[in-house]
């Protein structure tokens, strides 16, 4: 190859990042030549198991996925701790906020998402916190150890797992959440009153519907106030009421961002040369938040840019097979149901079961399974490949 | 392991003589769990079903917790003061000892006592009171055993241990069920046979093939009472294929050419008939035993109770002595013990001929050394009476107080009757149990509280001379105590303060050693400190090095006056009853397997209760032909001395000619249905052991008795039934039928049409309103339902059609012309079924007026009632729920429902259902107990006497129902319990719905429309389908359930309601309807993982081949391996087919 290598440069050092730098390796180009700017000060690690360290499950060097000499050895160049700020595209070279700078043939965003923080009065007081990062994860395992009372905002599947683990370490702990049922992204309303149940058995509070008003205290934390005036006492308040996009370097670059950077089928941005994968980006209109997806758009990125560039990047299935506090949960495609389908519901609340396939046209549209997913990658290829289940509707669900 | 502070204690289980060593977990006061404790030599961590279940017998509300006193047998008992209730002992004994000296008392104790509660109990009678009349249960058990060891070996003393299964090749078991009565010494001697095979020899003999014989090489089906003969036989043929030990009985025994001579009598064939067993197959297990290098045998009851019981254990010591098997290893008698201490009972002297120390009462010195030891005056020298004498002394009069402690002699003695009797005859009748009732606590006139396993500290002695710390692990319950304690304080009321100067248990154990010293049992080298230390510790064991003594006489030297053992030459003498044209089946008694003795314990544990729910008469196939007796019959079982009324079962497992009841059952808990009613009280001369295993009875259907009236009032099907059903019992039972339309055919059953008016309570006859008279016995009713018009205005406007039943609706409609506007009015499913009718009919517009606010509220819940109403609404059906009708206006052709609030519907055409209601009028008027319908009980039995009740109105447990099943089966119960059935109990409390509406089959039954705290519903609803079931359970029992659309499943789960069994194995396959294979109805084998025959015959036609399948598959015989030989009977003969 008489031509000089291609400088990638991956920006984000997160999971999407990491998994694309794999995914490149496994095409053995020697055409590529990778640099990862990554904004933490630590190389890449396992975001999902998080809460396992805030619960002392595990510790942090145990969800290093490569170590540094993983990068020495592939010849990626690694800069951590470096936060992109700057970007000139007649010299094709970025500059890092802490002062390194690289060439670059073509980007790579991977900017992932940032904590979304409510508009709620004193969010800025000593004990609040976000979690997010492996630091936040400290801070807040290092306070809880002194603290007895926990409040979380927020009851999604974040939330949860966080709550989860306040409550391992001793702590007293209510979850506050917007919606009518927790975890409403991926649950219905019965679903997801019957794990707050389960929750409620492994000691956790919660409080659905609610509006957090304020937070409370002179300089540290002291509480919460709903919009129904209650107060709850706090002296850790969490917020996990979602993510957005990091959308602020690709708006800096002139991309088109809406609710994400957009990209095409091929994890093309508005610009050629210049690629988005994970949850930083919109893909027709969908902003995609859980590991499958993400892997699926590091290979097709890979490919395109590494690779013979056939790959395309499909509408998923948004599925994922999750793990609330110890609890199996799943969720596949519409499962909301309701007027205009067939729903079948099998429900056990006090052993913790909930299944619930939706139908329409004789094809399952989606399903919860919570409690016990035996039968779930049944269901779930059935949703896939949009089969007809022929009537036979009852044996979905229970089986003998 | 510190067994004063932890939360665990080591005791053993106080039921059998195995003595199995057993941990108890204890929190807050109570016993929360046992487990078997590793530790223990008898069972190494192994428990049996009763032993798994100790802790659900310690906390009950039928505990003792507080001293009971009465005036006489008719008042009620009252709480006294432990002072007062024995001040009134003291004052009777005081005076009666005056009166008629100390022979007119008698104590009555209790092999599962311990040692130190045995030894003060003993002191005091015999020392200080000088009631010689003290006498333990242990003499119903093995107290020819006793007299066989002291004839054979001076003294009473099984020479060897469970060790000695190890190293044994030939087990003889001869009238022991040991399975059942022994299950884990049982499991160990299974194991063995299951490790080598054909190098251990088994042999088995009993009248029953019972299911310890399913580990035997040989079985010897031997007639009941033969066993003499036979054993004679079988050293008949030894001595002929010269299979004795010559050396052994010409260094170390005499009587042997004695024995010779008696001998020729016994050659097989000419005993093979008598014992009912092959000559040949007496000859196999003589060779099977005299062929082996160390040969043991075990027996119990089955030899022991018996009027020759004591030649029968000498005749087996014989087989033992003859071929030199005893003193080795693998060798000697083994007497099966059936209390947990009644060896230490023994020990301390608690029987009427004995004293501590292996003493007798008939010995002068004997008499003189413990009297010194106890620092009292010369002991009485009269014979102190025996079990059977004393209550033979009580009827008599001769007797007239009795102290019975930790034992139930009403269930247990033989014919019961005469035991009742004799007790209602006593002058003081003072009881000290744990429980009450009992079946003799209801005959006390003192009632003593008394502290009970788990809650006291002591020692036992098991069946190999094992003695085993007991520790206290709980307070007792109330005011109850340790009954030394009580003794001691008795002894303080009469005087004898400084010789019950007791502290603890262990100042007694200390002061009883000493009574020991230079005895066969000697046990100075005993303390509790070692035995807590090092464990239990085998007698003799003089001296605080000596490490205990597993086998006896290994050096030929014996306690006999010789010191050589004795050959007792006896002779077969029959049963003292024998068969005759009267009597002509002989009955024997004996065990099942989860109950022990009496079930004062573990008749009240739940899981134990499930194998064997009530006491059955085993009969051969052949002998329920000639008897007439179809099996699961009721049977009248007579002997000279009783009836008893039990249900028959066949089994070819039982020798032609011979019965089998269990004899756990008293009046309690089977009325009538009680073995002991039936037996004989002969006993054996030596032993005074009563004859338990053979005495003469006749069978038969347990006929209705015709000389009572019955009078049936009532119509329908139901009393139809009954009345037939009745006669079906007997032909000639006088039975009326009051019914106004039913033709009966049968010929036995007076049908009277003539409508009642009165009943007569006093003089016990119905009267009629042409004022004659039907007398009647028993008297039942069954009224019907009578229909009223709704309580509507403008009912009377024309055109308004009134609707029983859908029959009406249809015809109608028939009839009519539809157009236009209907309304129908009512909330039962005929008047839905009338709206759609009418809708399919064209009527243009069709409302439905549903008084509560969901549709058929009696049958549905909300979500049920929601799909039944998008159906009709899809239907085009109109629904209106909650409707107020105010009343029905005419204008004109036009008809209005005035709903109320202005609220109007108009119609042509209106459909109004009628109210039902039963008709009571008589039964109130005759003042029976009416609620929801006639308040009825278990049994059907009403608030007045000898009236009862069955029928859709009659009210159970507050539950009435419609549903045929259970309304056949309260017509089982009532006829079952008037024709004598003393388990013939209506339990049912799931009542059931079918129906069918609009297409939809639907099944409800119990709660299921429940709604508290400790409710889990299970649901699958499908509304589309219009398919809907849920399940609703409490504590893991099905209380309800709810079918629509699709009835899979509905009727087995309807029964895992109504048996109550738990769910939780089967929680999450419940509403698929798969399970049928699965489902655990029926006789329950495997009470620990209550695992029930169905399922072991499904998984056995479902392929598993072994028991190791078997044990994979259902976890049956895993946990304590109790039912191993039950379940392989099962798989052996089902896996074929």
């Amino acid at each position: 190859m008489a031509n000089a290598a291609q400088k990638l440069v991956v920006i984000g050092n997160g999971m999407s990042g990491q998994a694309a730098l794999e995914e490149i390796l496994k095409i053995k180009n020697d055409n590529i030549e990778m640099a990862v700017f990554g904004g933490e000060p630590f190389h890449s690690y396992n975001r999902i198991m998080l809460s396992d360290v805030l619960s002392g499950k595990r510790s942090f060097s145990q969800l290093n996925t490569k170590n540094r000499s993983w990068y020495e050895e592939n010849k990626i160049k690694l800069f951590t701790g470096s936060v992109v700020t700057k970007i000139d595209k007649d010299k094709k070279r970025m500059y890092a906020q802490n002062g390194y700078s690289s060439p670059y043939d073509k980007i790579l965003i991977a900017t992932g998402s940032v904590p979304f923080i409510p508009p709620i009065k004193g969010v800025d007081k000593k004990g609040v916190f976000v979690y997010r990062t492996i630091e936040d994860v400290w801070s807040i395992a290092e306070v809880s150890r002194y603290r007895k009372k926990a409040v979380v905002i927020g009851g999604g599947l974040l939330g949860l797992e966080a709550a989860k683990a306040l409550k391992d370490n001793g702590m007293d702990v209510s979850v506050v959440h917007l919606a009518d049922h927790l975890m409403e992204q991926q649950l219905d309303y019965d679903s997801g009153w019957i794990l707050q149940m389960l929750l409620e058995r492994m000691g956790l509070k919660f409080r659905v519907q609610a509006v957090t008003d304020e937070i409370l205290g002179d300089d540290s934390v002291s509480g919460i106030r709903l919009n129904t005036g209650e107060e709850i006492d706090a002296d850790l308040v969490l917020i996990c009421t979602g993510i957005k996009p990091n959308t602020e370097l690709a708006e800096n670059l002139g991309l088109m961002v809406k609710r994400g950077i957009v990209v095409n089928d091929f994890m093309e941005t508005s610009q050629e040369g210049i690629y988005a994968i994970g949850e930083c980006v919109e893909h027709r209109g969908m902003v995609y938040g859980l590991f499958d997806p993400l892997t699926n758009q590091a290979k097709v990125v890979a490919d395109v840019i590494a690779g013979s560039g056939v790959k395309t990047f499909e509408e998923l299935l948004l599925s994922a097979v999750l793990k609330v506090a110890e609890i199996n949960l799943v969720s596949v495609g519409e499962f909301e149901g309701g007027k205009d389908y067939e729903d079948i519901v099998y429900s056990d609340p006090q052993a913790g079961i909930y299944k619930k396939i939706v139908i329409k046209d004789d094809k399952i549209q989606g399903a919860i399974f919570l409690g016990d997913i035996k039968k779930y990658r049944e269901i779930y290829q059935l949703v896939k490949e949009k089969a007809l289940i022929n009537g036979n509707r009852h044996d979905l669900l229970l089986s003998s | 392991m510190n067994f004063e502070h932890s939360s665990e204690y080591k005791t053993v289980c106080p039921y059998c003589g195995v003595g199995c060593g057993v941990i108890l977990e204890t929190g807050a006061g109570k016993v929360r769990g046992v487990r078997g404790d590793p530790d223990h030599p008898s069972n190494k961590g192994r428990l049996c079903t009763k032993g798994r279940n100790l802790h659900h017998t310690i906390h009950n509300k039928d505990r003792l917790t507080h001293p009971l006193i009465r005036d006489s047998k008719l008042s009620p008992f009252t709480s006294t003061t432990w002072d007062n209730a024995l001040d009134r002992i003291s004052s009777k004994f005081r005076s009666l000892i005056d009166d008629y000296g100390p022979e007119s008392i008698a104590f009555y104790v209790s092999g599962q006592l311990l040692t130190e509660d045995y030894y003060v109990v003993n002191k005091l009678s015999k020392g200080f009171l000088k009631v010689n009349n003290l006498d333990s249960n242990s003499r119903l058990c093995m107290s020819s055993a006793v007299m066989g060891y002291r004839r054979a070996f001076g003294v009473d003393a099984p020479p060897c241990s469970y060790e000695d299964l190890k190293s044994t090749d030939c087990v003889f078991i001869i009238g022991s069920n040991m399975a059942y009565c022994h299950p884990v010494i049982f499991m160990q001697l299974a194991e063995e046979k299951e490790k080598r095979g054909d190098g251990l020899k088994i042999i088995v003999a009993d009248p029953r093939r019972t299911p310890t014989a399913g580990i035997a090489d040989t079985f010897l089906p031997v007639e009941p009472g033969t066993d003499v003969a036979l054993l004679n036989s079988m050293i008949y043929v030894l001595t002929e294929n010269n299979l004795i030990d010559q050396d052994y009985i010409n260094s170390y025994t005499q009587g042997f050419e004695s024995l010779k001579e008696t001998l020729r009598e016994y050659a097989p064939e000419k005993v093979a008939r008598k014992c009912g067993v092959p000559a040949e197959l007496i000859t196999e297990a003589a060779f099977a035993f005299g062929r082996a290098q160390a040969a043991m045998t075990f027996w119990a009851m089955g030899l022991n109770q018996s009027s020759s019981g004591t030649d029968k254990n000498n005749a087996l010591i014989n087989l033992s002595i003859v071929t030199g098997n005893i003193g080795k290893p693998g060798a000697g008698p083994f007497s099966l013990t059936g209390q947990a201490n009644a060896m230490g009972g023994r020990e301390t002297g608690g029987l009427a001929n004995i004293l501590p120390g292996h003493r007798y009462m008939a010995d002068e010195e004997h008499r003189q050394k413990v009297a010194g030891i106890w620092g009292t005056d010369a002991l009485s020298d009269k014979k102190g009476m025996t079990a059977v004498e004393i209550y033979d002394g009580l009827e008599k009069g001769s007797i007239k107080a009795v102290w019975i402690i930790c034992t139930n002699p009403v269930v247990s003695l033989p014919n019961g009757s005469k035991v009742e009797n004799a007790l209602s005859k006593a002058e003081l009748v003072v009881v000290q149990d744990i429980f009450h009732p009992t079946d003799t606590s209801i005959f006390a006139d003192v009632l003593l509280p008394a502290a009970g396993f788990s809650e006291k500290e002591g020692t036992m002695t098991n069946q190999e001379r094992n003695i085993s710390y007991i520790s206290k692990a709980i307070d007792p319950p109330g005011e109850a105590l340790p009954d030394w304690q009580i003794f001691t304080k008795f002894a303080h009321k009469m005087g004898f303060n400084e010789q019950f100067n007791y502290e603890k248990a262990q100042d007694i154990f200390e002061e009883y050693k000493k009574l020991t010293a230079g005895q066969d049992v000697d046990i100075l080298g005993v303390t509790y400190e070692r035995l807590k230390q090092g464990g239990p510790l085998q007698w003799p064991c003089p001296d605080s090095t000596h490490p205990g003594t597993p086998r006896l006489y290994a050096d030929g030297i014996f306690h006999t006056d010789t010191k050589k053992a004795k050959i007792i030459s006896v002779n077969y003498n029959p049963p003292e009853e024998t068969t005759d044209s009267n009597y002509p089946l002989v009955f024997t008694t004996g065990r099942v397997r989860d109950q022990w003795h009496t079930m004062t314990k573990t008749g009240k544990v739940e899981s134990l209760m499930m194998t064997e729910p009530e006491p059955v008469l085993e009969i051969s196939p052949e002998d329920a032909q000639i008897y007439g007796l179809k099996d699961g019959e009721l049977t009248l079982v007579e002997s000279r001395r009783g009836k008893a009324t039990v249900k028959c079962k066949t089994t070819d497992k039982i020798r032609k000619g011979t019965v089998f009841l269990p004899f756990h059952w008293g009046r309690l808990l089977a009325g009538s249905g009680r073995a002991n009613l039936l037996t004989i009280e002969v006993i054996d001369p030596y032993s005074q052991q009563p004859e338990y295993k053979a005495c003469a009875v006749r069978v038969s259907k347990k006929l209705f008795d015709d000389d009572i009236k019955i009078v049936v009032l009532g119509d329908g099907t139901l009393t139809d039934e009954f009345a037939h059903k009745l006669a079906d019992l007997n032909p000639n039972s006088d039975i009326t039928l009051v019914s106004a339309s039913k033709n009966v055919s049968n010929g036995s059953v007076k049908l009277e049409k003539r409508k009642p008016k009165n009943v007569d309570l006093v003089n016990k006859r119905v009267e009629f309103e042409d004022n004659t008279l039907a007398p009647y016995d028993k008297l039942v009713f069954s009224p019907r339902k009578r229909t009223y018009p709704p309580p509507v205005k403008g009912l009377s406007v024309e055109g308004i059609r009134v609707i029983d039943i859908l029959e009406d609706s249809k015809r109608m409609i028939a009839k009519e012309h539809i157009l236009g506007r209907a309304v129908v009015i009512g909330s039962n499913p005929y008047s839905i079924e009338t709206a759609e009718l009418l809708k399919s009919r064209g009527a243009e517009q069709v409302y439905l007026l549903n008084h509560d606010n969901i549709l058929l509220d009696k049958y549905l819940d909300s979500m049920g009632s929601q799909l039944l109403f998008h159906k009709l609404r899809k239907k085009g059906i109109d629904i209106i729920l909650g409707a107020e009708i105010e009343e029905i206006a005419c204008a004109g052709d036009v008809k209005k429902v005035m709903l109320g609030r202005g609220r109007q519907i108009e119609a042509d055409l209106i459909f109004i259902e009628s109210i039902k209601r039963p008709n009571l009028d008589l039964p109130l008027k005759t003042g029976l107990l009416v609620n929801k319908g006639i308040v009825a009980g278990e049994h059907l039995e009403t608030n007045l006497p000898d009236i009862y009740a069955v029928g859709p109105n009659v009210e159970v447990k507050g539950i009435m129902t419609n549903d045929p099943q259970l309304l056949s089966s309260q017509v089982d119960v009532l006829v079952n319990h008037l024709n004598g059935d003393p388990t013939a109990r209506y339990m049912e409390s799931i009542d059931a719905n079918r129906f069918s509406i609009l297409g939809i089959q639907i099944v409800s039954f119990g709660q299921y429309n429940a709604d508290d705290e400790r409710v889990n519903v299970l649901s699958y609803i499908d509304k589309a389908k219009s398919i809907y079931k849920k399940i609703v359970i409490r504590d893991n029992t099905i209380v309800g359930g709810l079918y629509m659309g699709d009835l899979t499943g509905a009727e087995e789960v309807l029964k895992l309601a109504r048996s109550e069994s738990d769910i939780s194995k089967y929680r999450d396959t419940l509403l698929s309807g798969h399970f049928k294979e699965m489902l655990p109805i029926g006789r329950v084998v495997c009470s620990c993982m209550a695992v029930t025959e169905d399922e072991i015959l499904a998984a056995v036609r479902n392929g598993a081949g072994s028991m190791d399948d078997l044990k994979e598959r259902l976890k049956v015989a895993v946990t304590c391996g109790t039912c191993q030989e039950d379940v392989k009977e099962l798989l052996c003969a089902n896996k074929t087919h």
